[in-house]
């Protein structure tokens, strides 16, 4: 993570003063799955996910003289990817986002597959469930971190919100899901049979 | 025990955010606790799912990027006024969003961003500045040059080439004219932008490193980026912009300059009008690529025919060719030379090319 976050500021640091359009690639690379799904959270659509992102980066190139002046790079796609979405929802839905809980958002979580996991694909549908079934802000909240592996703190500056939210909400999601998972080892067998 | 506290402390854990403290008690929690060490697993193998990358997928966009980046470039990055009913294009929809943003505000940068963008529209729109009063640095035939701008930007010069800049090189653009061949070091300063200024294209200038070729006996000019970025603008059609990648050659077709729109779609001598390349490098010396072989005094030759080399072969050594044989002029070379006579150039080709040549003086005889 650490190493991740340098190898973006350096990204930044190419894109910036040498216009270094190899760096520009390597951005997109590395933020193109995770800045899809993120978008596809709120738009539910991959044509317009995609878009969107490559709105992002059309967006990173036209100010890469001045991107040295973005503090953390990843807050800065991140919020812009967040505008764009709610732009794209109140420009096709005809009501403007006032609170990320009125929508519905769509998580987009990996978990892996029964077999890794030792539990059954029950267990793996219902561990969906759980999830979807999160209340909207919670839901992205989890996401982030877990699929995006955001700090708190960042996830609180692109959705405006505090760190201690983003702290109450991930422990709340994850008891949810303990929730659902059986206690004892003979449970599990049990319901993978 | 404190259902809420465990999987606070396990939330914390799987985020990187516990304190050492924190990872600490929820050791103590878990030994006191055994029987929730399964849930705590699973939420753990869950939590570790690493991201597939479809790497297909996103090679795919990216060229769809770069084609939407482009198409955005040629046109007006911004307009304030609001779009055009029944406008729903998909081209015109980044333009909405920034208005939009713009308008919410939401993001405090955006209006510095706008203001940067703004302003770079003008530059574009701008006419080509009236020719430099200033300084001329021209080399001769056989003669290279190499001089330092007042910006601190490097030029190193081929032979029979002209570049004109202005004397103070303080206005908002460091503006040169070209013509001929010439290297460019380019020194960065993102608020002055440096334009070069050719007879087909214009090449702007992102801090970078480049060679352009734009010889008025040749039929292309040619732009080929090592490292850096440019943004080259063709005179005959302003609003494409093309951006190179390192390791990319632009050759433009110079008879794009004056041949009516017809004639430029069918082609001119069956070449294209506008090509992008890689940029060559020579199989004896792998470490500069032909194309500025000759800012370090070597004369390249990368499957080059006879007919394009008799030019380069005139300029560096002052001489004129004779061709008395069709023939020579379609033979391919492949070749470096460094510190070499006319002389033991021609010796070499004629050896493996089987022609013959006789230099007298000046003038240089082939069949």
């Amino acid at each position: 993570m650490v190493k991740e976050t340098k190898t973006i500021q350096e990204l930044q640091q190419r894109i910036a003063l040498y216009e270094d359009m190899e760096a520009y690639h390597a951005l997109y690379n590395a933020f193109f799955n995770n800045l899809r799904y993120f978008c596809y959270s709120f738009v539910k659509s991959n044509e317009v996910a995609e878009e969107i992102v490559s709105d992002v980066f059309i967006k990173l190139w036209q100010i890469r003289n001045r991107l040295m002046e973005v503090d953390n790079l990843r807050v800065y796609i991140y919020s812009i990817a967040k505008n764009f979405s709610l732009n794209y929802i109140t420009r096709n839905f005809k009501h403007p986002v006032t609170s990320l809980d009125e929508l519905d958002i769509e998580p987009v979580v990996r978990i892996g597959n029964p077999e890794e996991l030792c539990i059954s694909s029950d267990l793996v549908s219902k561990i969906r469930q759980t999830i979807r079934q999160l209340p909207p802000q919670c839901r992205l909240i989890f996401q982030m971190v877990k699929e995006d592996g955001m700090r708190y703190k960042e996830v609180a500056e692109v959705l405006n919100i505090s760190v201690l939210t983003v702290r109450n909400q991930l422990a709340i999601a994850t008891k949810k899901i303990a929730d659902t998972l059986p206690a004892y080892l003979a449970e599990a067998i049990r319901s993978r049979v | 025990m404190n259902e809420e506290r465990l999987w606070l402390l396990v939330s914390l854990q799987l985020s990187g955010e516990a304190t050492p403290e924190e990872l600490e008690e929820l050791n103590s929690l878990l030994q006191q606790h055994p029987e929730k060490h399964l849930q705590v697993e699973i939420v753990r193998n869950m939590w570790k799912k690493e991201a597939t990358a479809h790497e297909m997928v996103r090679d795919n966009s990216y060229d769809r990027h770069l084609q939407r980046l482009s198409n955005h470039l040629s046109e007006p990055v911004l307009q304030f006024e609001p779009a055009a009913a029944g406008e729903e294009t998909i081209v015109s929809r980044p333009r909405r969003i920034m208005r939009r943003l713009l308008i919410g505000g939401s993001i405090a940068a955006s209006l510095l961003i706008a203001f940067l963008l703004y302003k770079g529209d003008n530059q574009w729109e701008r006419p080509v500045t009236e020719q430099a009063a200033g300084n001329t640095v021209s080399t001769t035939p056989g003669s290279k040059s190499h001089i330092t701008l007042p910006d601190g930007t490097h030029v190193w010069i081929n032979a029979d080439s002209r570049i004109t800049y202005d004397q103070h090189f303080t206005g908002k653009y460091r503006e040169v004219h070209l013509t001929g061949e010439a290297y460019f070091d380019v020194a960065h300063d993102s608020a002055r932008p440096f334009i070069i200024h050719t007879r087909s294209v214009d090449v702007r200038v992102l801090g970078t490193a480049f060679n352009v070729r734009s010889y008025p006996d040749e039929k292309t000019t040619e732009t080929a980026l090592i490292r850096g970025s440019v943004e080259v603008t063709l005179h005959n059609n302003p609003d494409k912009k093309i951006i190179l990648k390192p390791n990319e050659k632009l050759v433009v077709n110079n008879s794009m300059l004056d041949d009516s729109v017809q004639q430029v779609s069918n082609g001119w001598d069956n070449e294209p009008m506008l090509t992008l390349s890689k940029v060559r490098y020579a199989r004896a010396d792998s470490s500069t690529s032909v194309e500025v072989m000759w800012v370090k005094n070597k004369l390249a030759f990368e499957n080059e025919t006879f007919e394009r080399m008799v030019h380069e072969l005139e300029r560096w050594y002052n001489v004129r060719f004779q061709i008395n044989n069709e023939k020579v002029k379609w033979l391919r070379f492949y070749g470096v030379f460094e510190n070499k006579s006319l002389d033991e150039v021609l010796q070499a080709l004629s050896f493996s090319g089987e022609f013959q040549y006789a230099i007298n003086g000046r003038e240089v005889t082939v069949w």
